[in-house]
């Protein structure tokens, strides 16, 4: 694990507290008072981040130019020996979700939803079209008879409002 | 309540064709996603949770029950025919059981697995109830002051334990306890962390938080690697079973690994992988050939099995009596319970037993189908593990995104599973426990909760409130845990230390 990202981490932590106790620090006093109060919680876990996060940093901060490549032994969870990771590829699914999720209402499930999972398995490698394709069709189709029919819910109709079978 | 009253209850809740429908569907799914590596009972728990939210909550708890049942069984089907444990509580069940596969025993290995399993997961149902029905005895003394400690262990012992760093531990259960207390006060009518957003007052919804934080993270994680499940194995393997009487050395480990892995799992923070691991090596020590273990010993791998197959009823245990989830999937259990609108702690069964006895039937039912169906199951799944890995985790996101969504038909769900799975997958990237935050949001609110009504009670007395008997006790078992997980941090440092310096010497 890089431990500079550790680091970069640590101070999101500590600049978290900060704003945990700014905020709660910001309430009125409540009419009823209670032996603990509506702030002690926040202003303790506040506490717990910046003083946290500090120490975490300061672990980092310590071996920093001690490890090599600033590498440093996962805490994370471990990932497959030898199959390189991307982060990119990571961050492309999570912006096509956040687009996916921006979409699903005005333009609706049916429309939406193949493009997601045909762009999200381009992201993951896959290149048969075929296979691209059928598994984007085959999903949403599916996914909407279940809800539909079996469970009785909702989707997002979008620009097919009234097209779509109820 | 007497101990035979749950086992009949749980009998009669199987009285109709639609809880074994689903019991079916639920152990089938669970043994597929058993038989893929780095699926998982968890993830499977998320993508299904908002479909269970239509289902009658006897039923939801049956089905979900019966996909840890399957699953246990299932990812001893890698394990053992690949070399992959399908999930970590499968590690030792490779070092055996692909060592047999290799020398020509398949079917003696999968007969063995299938043995353990089936009589592990049957023998636990019985110790489940053993150990629920005093837990719910014991309610009936937790009052507020006993439920804050109690829920306060739980978190720190998740905290403390899981992940490799004790300090990280606790900042991810605070960070899940800041989630959860985000809304209205529950003494006053402040709103806290609203930022006087009307559709924060009543806070986060708790079940797209759980799966964010547990199920997309791990999605995300999980994309970060393109690689195939590599076809080690032919799928034409033709297993044969094997003589009873090759099975009879399995017996006495099937019995120890079923108690270890039925208590060691109810303990939080611990779970199947170390209750496996104790089973094993104590199946070791007391065998007549413990130079067998880890080349091949089928009694290391009935231990192993049985003891990963119990855990499932020694993790419910807790989650159920006292509403003290040990794991991820009992986490997600209670989120379950939590939008069919009932209150996780330890009033719950005992106000409703019928969950309690839900529990068993889905246990129990489980447990039978996979008695009779779980070798052919078993050798059918050799065809899934070549299922592509990217379809899987890309329809998976596909079915949380959307599942969540029809849970309440609000794109602000959408957007918290979302937000709650990068959160997640920054947190587990750097050795922040997601196992803790998903707690510590459960139970965070109600442990304040706890503790103000219960200073209350002693009229603001810290002193009066932690000397009470159970609530001393669990405050001291929660330090202890704490002190244990920094010891291990400390240890781990200084051995991780060792050994870059002797990489850097050498």
């Amino acid at each position: 694990m890089d431990s500079r990202k550790d680091l970069i981490f640590s101070l999101g932590v500590i600049a978290l507290g900060i704003a945990v106790i700014a905020v709660a620090w910001s309430w009125p006093e409540p009419l009823i008072r209670d032996a603990v109060g509506p702030r002690a919680f926040p202003y303790g876990l506040g506490l717990l981040f910046v003083g946290g996060g500090a120490f975490v940093a300061w672990q980092r901060l310590r071996n920093m130019h001690a490890a090599a490549g600033y590498q440093v032994p996962d805490e994370g969870g471990e990932e497959e020996d030898g199959v390189p990771a991307s982060g990119l590829r990571a961050m492309s699914i999570i912006g096509l979700c956040v687009i996916y999720a921006l979409i699903l209402n005005p333009v609706g499930f049916v429309v939406a939803t193949p493009p997601l999972i045909a762009l999200c398995l381009i992201a993951m490698k896959e290149r048969k079209p075929v296979t691209v394709i059928v598994t984007a069709l085959s999903f949403t189709i599916i996914t909407y008879l279940l809800i539909h029919t079996v469970l009785g819910g909702r989707l997002p109709e979008g620009v097919l409002q009234g097209l779509l079978p109820r | 309540m007497d101990f035979l009253s749950p086992l009949i209850g749980g009998v009669m809740v199987l009285d109709n064709f639609t809880i074994w429908f689903f019991i079916l569907v639920g152990t089938v799914i669970g043994v597929i996603v058993g038989a893929l590596p780095g699926v998982g009972a968890t993830m499977t728990y998320g993508m299904l949770l908002p479909f269970t939210f239509t289902l009658p909550t006897d039923v939801a708890i049956a089905l979900l029950l019966s996909i840890s049942v399957g699953n246990a069984f299932g990812n001893s089907i890698p394990a053992i025919l690949m070399g992959i444990p399908g999930s970590p509580s499968a590690i030792l069940t490779v070092i055996d059981g692909y060592n047999l596969h290799k020398k020509g025993e398949s079917g003696l290995a999968l007969a063995v697995a299938w043995f353990a399993a089936m009589a592990g997961q049957a023998i636990s149902i019985v110790l489940f109830v053993f150990m629920v029905v005093p837990l719910m005895a014991m309610a009936y003394y937790f009052g507020q002051p006993e439920q804050f400690a109690l829920f306060a262990l739980g978190i720190v012992a998740i905290a403390s334990l899981t992940g490799d760093n004790v300090m990280k531990g606790l900042i991810a259960a605070g960070i899940g306890f800041i989630i959860g207390i985000v809304g209205i006060d529950p003494n006053s009518p402040l709103g806290r962390y609203t930022f006087d957003y009307a559709i924060l007052r009543a806070g986060f919804d708790v079940a797209p938080v759980m799966i964010g934080l547990l199920a997309l993270s791990e999605l995300f994680r999980s994309a970060r690697q393109v690689f195939k499940w590599d076809a080690r194995i032919d799928t034409k393997t033709a297993a044969k079973f094997p003589k009873l009487s090759r099975l009879k050395p399995t017996l006495w480990p099937i019995v120890t690994g079923t108690f270890i892995g039925t208590f060691v799992s109810a303990i939080p923070g611990a779970g199947a992988t170390p209750a496996s691991m104790i089973s094993y090596q104590w199946a070791q020590i007391f065998s007549k050939h413990p130079e067998e273990f880890g080349k091949g010993s089928i009694e290391g791998l009935a231990a192993n099995e049985a003891a990963q197959n119990a855990s499932n009823s020694g993790e419910a245990a807790p989650a159920l009596a006292l509403g003290l989830p040990t794991s991820g999937s009992m986490v997600l259990l209670l989120a379950a319970l939590t939008i069919h609108g009932f209150v996780p702690g330890p009033n719950m069964i005992r106000q409703t037993p019928d969950l309690f006895y839900a529990a068993i039937g889905g246990m129990l039912a489980a447990t039978i189908i996979l008695t009779f169906t779980g070798w052919h199951l078993g050798l059918a799944m050799l065809r899934f593990v070549n299922i592509n890995r990217s379809i899987v985790i890309i329809v998976s996101i596909g079915t949380v995104l959307i599942g969540v969504y029809s849970l309440s038909s609000r794109m602000f769900d959408v957007w918290v599973v979302i937000g709650c799975g990068v959160l997640g997958y920054y947190m587990s990237r750097y050795g922040y426990s997601v196992a803790a935050a998903a707690l510590a949001v459960v139970l965070g609110r109600q442990l304040e909760r706890s503790l103000r009504l219960g200073l209350n009670l002693t009229d603001g007395d810290w002193i009066a409130l932690l000397s009470r008997p159970f609530t001393g006790l669990f405050v001291a078992i929660a330090i202890a845990f704490l002190l244990f997980g920094i010891y291990r941090t400390v240890k781990l440092r200084r051995k991780l230390r060792g050994q870059e310096a002797a990489a850097a010497a050498g």
